[in-house]
């Protein structure tokens, strides 16, 4: 039986339209809904997976951030999780703390609690660095399978995807790391009765200037900006008209 | 005029249990649209005499079935999202073989 430690970020809410603040460093967080990010559900329900086919004993989530953090820890500890530490900082997680700050305050937290496996999302929908799984092992010293697709810790096999398609590799032991992309499993939904009891489960509350000294990672944001916006199409009146622009002016026929 | 008839319980958890998931039902007009639809629902049968208890238990059956494609709704666009954002332009050998066929349809016409 192992112990997992999952990573959950509270992020912009997947449907909400971002906007650029005025000052064009960042993106505006005023009044914007969150959640947890897509990718950290899909490791939170594989680790409750493993749990419910009996190969975890412990889940304990993870999160980084404002006191709002919490309320992502409640979700993750709705779907299924035992425990939760929130470390607490003052930094923007979308981009102040980037995610070698973040690998390393894992590591930290990893050093405590001496989990056998970690989960973490491959990447968040807010900064998309993508690289806290694999820094994280870094700091861990431990084997890395990232982009997971299916987990089997009996045979130390990890399915992963790549840009060709999956492929299957091996770790050579437990604790490792891994990132879990999307078509790991299908995310469950909190229900009503799991909410209230997760209202009940114990969340420890840690500074990160406690564990790591030093968060920054080096970089700093000179510009945030919208893409350039797509030009408004034409609508033609006939084929014939098409078949013309398609020849004169697109000249791809 | 009579009192207005309290609200059965489980009419009441039905209900706390859709605005909770309402919240992240994908709708323009998101909330305010859950709570419409689902007080129209709710109250439709509110003048009907007092239902037997089995009879509103398979209401209340129906109203969770509602509940589960909500949250069905809800699961799917947010994994179509993500899909669309980031793996989208995996598709391009497809479109490539696409585009290898329709040229050889070409040829041979």
């Amino acid at each position: 039986m192992s112990r997992v430690m999952v990573g959950v970020k509270r992020v912009v809410d997947y449907a909400v339209k971002v906007r650029v603040a005025s000052d064009k460093k960042a993106v505006d967080l005023a009044n914007v809904k969150m959640s947890m990010n897509p990718f950290c559900e899909i490791a939170v329900e594989e680790a409750v997976r493993l749990k419910e086919a009996k190969k975890a004993s412990e889940i304990i989530a993870v999160s980084i951030g404002p006191k709002q953090a919490q309320e992502t820890l409640r979700t993750a500890l709705a779907m299924g999780c035992d425990r939760a530490i929130h470390i607490t900082t003052d930094l923007r997680t979308d981009q102040e703390l980037g995610p070698k700050g973040v690998a390393k305050l894992l590591a930290a937290v990893a050093e405590k609690e001496s989990p056998d496996v970690v989960i973490v999302g491959k990447q968040a929908i807010d900064g998309d660095m993508g690289c806290t799984g694999s820094m994280l092992a870094a700091y861990m010293d431990v084997p890395q399978c990232t982009f997971a697709a299916k987990i089997d810790l009996d045979a130390k096999t990890v399915e992963r995807e790549t840009d060709a398609g999956t492929e299957v590799v091996s770790f050579p032991s437990l604790p490792a790391v891994f990132t879990a992309d999307l078509r790991l499993n299908e995310p469950r939904y909190a229900t009503l009765p799991n909410i209230m009891k997760a209202k009940k489960k114990k969340m420890d509350t840690i500074a990160a200037a406690d564990l790591v000294a030093d968060l920054t990672d080096g970089n700093t944001v000179l510009e945030v900006f919208e893409p350039a916006p797509r030009a408004a199409g034409v609508l033609v009146d006939d084929v014939d008209a098409l078949v013309d622009k398609l020849k004169n002016e697109a000249a791809v026929i | 005029m009579s009192a207005p008839r309290a609200i059965p319980p489980l009419v009441r958890d039905l209900y706390k249990r859709a605005l909770l998931i309402g919240r992240d039902y994908p709708h323009a007009d998101g909330m305010p649209y859950v709570r419409r639809v689902w007080k129209a629902a709710l109250t439709r049968d509110r003048d009907e005499p007092a239902f037997a208890d089995a009879a509103l238990r398979k209401k209340v059956a129906k109203g969770r079935f509602m509940l589960r494609e909500m949250v069905g709704v809800i699961q799917l666009k947010k994994y179509r999202a993500m899909k669309r954002r980031y793996y989208d332009d995996r598709d391009e050998e497809l479109q490539g073989k696409m585009r290898e066929l329709h040229r050889r349809g070409e040829e041979g016409r």
